[in-house]
């Protein structure tokens, strides 16, 4: 029976992960470094903008998702992400701001579109029905606006409010 | 409060934010470090300005110990949870995503919720002005969608979806907001019962010119004009309702129109129509003359999908309808996509004489004789690969298509999965009868969901070439259970990955040696998937003891025939499995949502 062929990934902050290659080859990124190089080898590549600890969890979402597609999210979301995506990818999500941040920028790099889908809509599951106020607070956004700028915004926006 | 209350208030308060319990486990360390450095600070303080004491080494605990409750006292939840929150935002935060990230978080929520976060900061602000798409999914005001045309968001939207029913004059507001050449993508969902004109013909010529797609749905006394308007980068049309004649909205200025999606359109003719570049055509639910249809299909060369549902000539009483003209004819020289559900005779005998050599792919909803009769003749259909008869087939007409010389001799897969009527019961012998004229499929399906067809010709079936790369096949059951053996036996299906046989009434009456024969029969050593509705005990123990079905991977049973110790061993050999009624209940709901979507599109 031959071996399962594998990539050796490795962070931003060095940490090597050895994924089996049709695992990996859900990441566009990956799947075009790989048709470039040789065939034979355990080739090693280099993921210099993603951190260890976001990379482990693609991994992991790889490692389950490449036997059990992700079903579309709709757009926009009706009500909660809950409703609408599978057990495992709830437990999934499980996880600190931070670490969500992260990885949609290491969805986004890696071209996993059905990772990054998953965890853009779980932070519009976040901001959904949320004042401006309570969104500023959950992800700690800087108000720059000056009062006069502030008090105008929220006047054209009032509209919005009826909605 | 007592210390007590506090910590677990402290605790709910945590959990409020969302954190786990390990996060928890490791804020509350966290707390517990800084503690202690705040305490051991202090004590250096106080030893460095002498206030301590250093005669005994029990007064220095006592005074650690007194320091240490006042810090758990003082350190509030409030204070402890901003710590939270600061140690949380530690990490990436929103706004160190790029804009397309952030656009793409915008697209799963409403539109509403979007322009909400332009107050955000100067950031969101730019980046909400980006956005260039609106869908509306649930109801608003009309005064909310004008102040919203008004806006500065308007400005850059391109695709405006408008899936909600709004009044006439709203939809005709739209378009004087609109006319500005920018939209590319307009929907409208005008009430039903409005006998208004939504006239783009008031505007400009070059008004709309940038649109590329326009679906309005109405009532069918709505009139929508066109005319006078340059719509020339407009490819994409679907009318849903409008009682207006073609020549409202099908004119010169259309004429680069690929994809033309017609519902409920009544009593129209039309001789010339400009759709010369249309590729691909819908009609559901409608009324038209013949010449009408015959210049819809003949002025397109390159139509390559047409798709006719509930569709009748004049009238829907046949007694009246058109007589059948030998005169006009069409031809479709690039149509690889046929679908027919319940059309006039008049309309399929057009079609099925008409040369169509790319034609791959056809649906039919009922099979008739007099439709066969003339598909049978037509020698230009050389490339069909796939036949699909959704709801009969009368007898006589398989018999009638496979005297054909040309009509099967690509055909790769034969589906006839019929949820009330019969199969034709020599449907096996027309299949096994001609050598050499199935020499492609790989995929048969001959199945009625509530079972109980009966079918000839097993025997022969079963022993011919003509099925030999077969490698789905879906069969109802015969009623002799001998003709089973025949399967049990065959020799001839060597690349077979799925098999069904179903029938309801059947599972009692089979021939106790099928199991152990098929079994043995190393012909099905590339089965995958096996779906017998009448296997029983005994059947899955002889499945799972064969030394040949190696591949097999899931297996569907009925729970009517399978016992708990059946089941069981299934489970124990990780064979995945489910049962008919189980998949039955899933196509149930599946027909339920498909009503539903139905009624409310028709809402």
């Amino acid at each position: 029976m031959s071996e399962t062929k594998q990539v050796e990934l490795t962070s931003k902050d060095k940490v090597s992960f050895k994924v089996d290659r049709d695992v990996i080859l859900m990441s566009g990124l990956v799947k075009d470094m790989l048709e470039e190089g040789d065939e034979d080898e355990t080739p090693i590549i280099p993921i210099p903008n993603v951190d260890s600890k976001p990379l482990q969890k693609v991994i992991e979402y790889c490692q389950y998702h490449h036997k059990e597609p992700a079903q579309e999210i709709e757009k926009p979301l009706k009500g909660k992400i809950e409703d609408v995506i599978c057990d495992w990818d709830k437990k999934f999500l499980e996880i600190d701001q931070s670490l969500l941040i992260e990885l949609i920028m290491a969805a986004n790099y890696l071209n996993i579109k059905d990772l990054l889908d998953l965890t853009c809509a779980k932070v519009a599951s976040m901001i959904k029905g949320k004042s401006p106020e309570q969104i500023r607070e959950m992800f700690g956004i800087e108000n720059d606006f000056t009062p006069e700028e502030e008090a105008k915004i929220r006047e054209e926006n009032k509209w919005c409010e009826e909605a | 409060m007592s210390q007590k209350e506090q910590e677990d208030n402290l605790l709910h308060n945590l959990k409020d934010v969302g954190l786990s319990s390990d996060q928890i486990f490791q804020l509350l360390m966290e707390k517990e470090k800084t503690l202690q450095k705040q305490e051991e600070r202090k004590i250096k303080e106080l030893e460095s300005n002498g206030r301590q004491s250093t005669s005994t080494s029990q007064c220095t605990n006592s005074n650690q110990d007194n320091i240490s409750r006042k810090r758990t006292l003082e350190s509030s939840p409030a204070m402890l949870l901003n710590l939270i929150k600061k140690s949380k935002r530690n990490g990436k935060t929103l706004m160190d995503l790029c804009n397309d990230e952030i656009l793409l978080i915008f697209e799963y929520l409403s539109n509403f919720d979007v322009f909400k976060m332009s107050q955000l900061s100067k950031g969101f602000r730019d980046l909400v002005e980006q956005v260039n798409v609106l869908h509306l999914v649930t109801k608003i005001r009309s005064s909310t969608l004008i102040h919203f045309m008004n806006s500065r968001y308007f400005y850059n939207i391109q695709k405006l979806i408008i899936d909600i029913t709004i009044p006439h004059i709203i939809a005709q507001s739209v378009l004087t907001y609109c006319n500005s050449n920018r939209l590319k993508e307009l929907k409208l969902t005008v009430d039903d019962n409005s006998e208004d004109t939504l006239s783009f013909s008031q505007f400009k010529e070059s008004s709309f010119k940038n649109l590329e797609k326009l679906h309005i749905i109405c009532g069918e006394k709505y009139v929508i004009q066109l005319d006078n308007i340059e719509l020339f980068n407009l490819t994409d049309l679907t009318i849903d309702g409008a009682c207006c004649p073609f020549q409202y909205y099908l004119n010169k200025h259309v004429n680069n129109i690929t994809r033309l999606h017609l519902e409920k359109v009544e009593h129209c003719t039309l001789s010339e129509l400009p759709l010369v570049e249309l590729k691909h055509l819908t009609i559901r639910d409608s009324n038209l003359s013949i010449t009408t249809i015959a210049s819809l299909l003949n002025n397109s060369e390159y139509l390559e999908y047409v798709n006719l549902f509930n569709v009748y000539g004049f009238d829907s009483d046949e007694e009246d309808e058109e007589e059948e003209d030998d005169s006009i004819e069409v031809e479709l020289p690039s149509l690889q996509t046929l679908i027919i559900n319940n059309v006039c005779h008049t309309f399929t005998s057009l079609i099925f004489k008409s040369e169509m050599p790319d034609l791959n792919y056809f649906t039919i909803q009922k099979m008739l004789k007099s439709d066969a009769e003339i598909l049978k003749d037509n020698a230009s259909i050389t490339s069909l690969k796939t036949l699909k008869v959704e709801e009969g087939i009368e007898e006589g007409a398989m018999s009638l298509l496979v005297q054909s010389s040309t009509f099967f001799n690509e055909i790769e897969c034969i589906r006839m999965e019929f949820k009330s009527e019969t199969i034709d019961p020599k449907s096996l012998v027309y299949i096994s009868s001609k050598p050499n004229l199935f020499r492609n499929l790989t995929e048969l399906v001959l199945h009625t969901i509530d079972g109980g067809s009966t079918m000839e010709g097993y025997q022969s079936f079963f022993t011919s070439k003509n099925i030999s790369n077969i490698k789905k096949l879906s069969l109802v059951c015969p009623w002799d259970s001998q003709d089973l053996i025949f399967l049990a036996n065959t020799t001839v299906l060597p690349e077979l990955t799925r098999l069904t046989i179903f029938d309801t009434l059947y599972y009692e009456k089979f021939n106790d040696d099928f199991f152990s024969t098929f079994a043995k029969n190393s012909n099905f050593k590339n089965l995958e998937e096996l779906r017998i509705s009448f296997i029983n005990d005994d059947g899955i123990r002889e499945i799972l003891d064969s030394r040949h079905l190696n591949k097999l991977k899931k297996i569907v049973v009925s729970e009517m025939v399978v016992t708990a110790w059946g089941f069981k061993q299934l489970e124990n050999r990780g064979l995945e499995w489910t049962t008919f009624e189980s998949i039955k209940e899933d196509s149930d709901s599946e027909e339920e949502e498909e009503e539903e979507d139905d009624e409310n599109s028709e809402q």
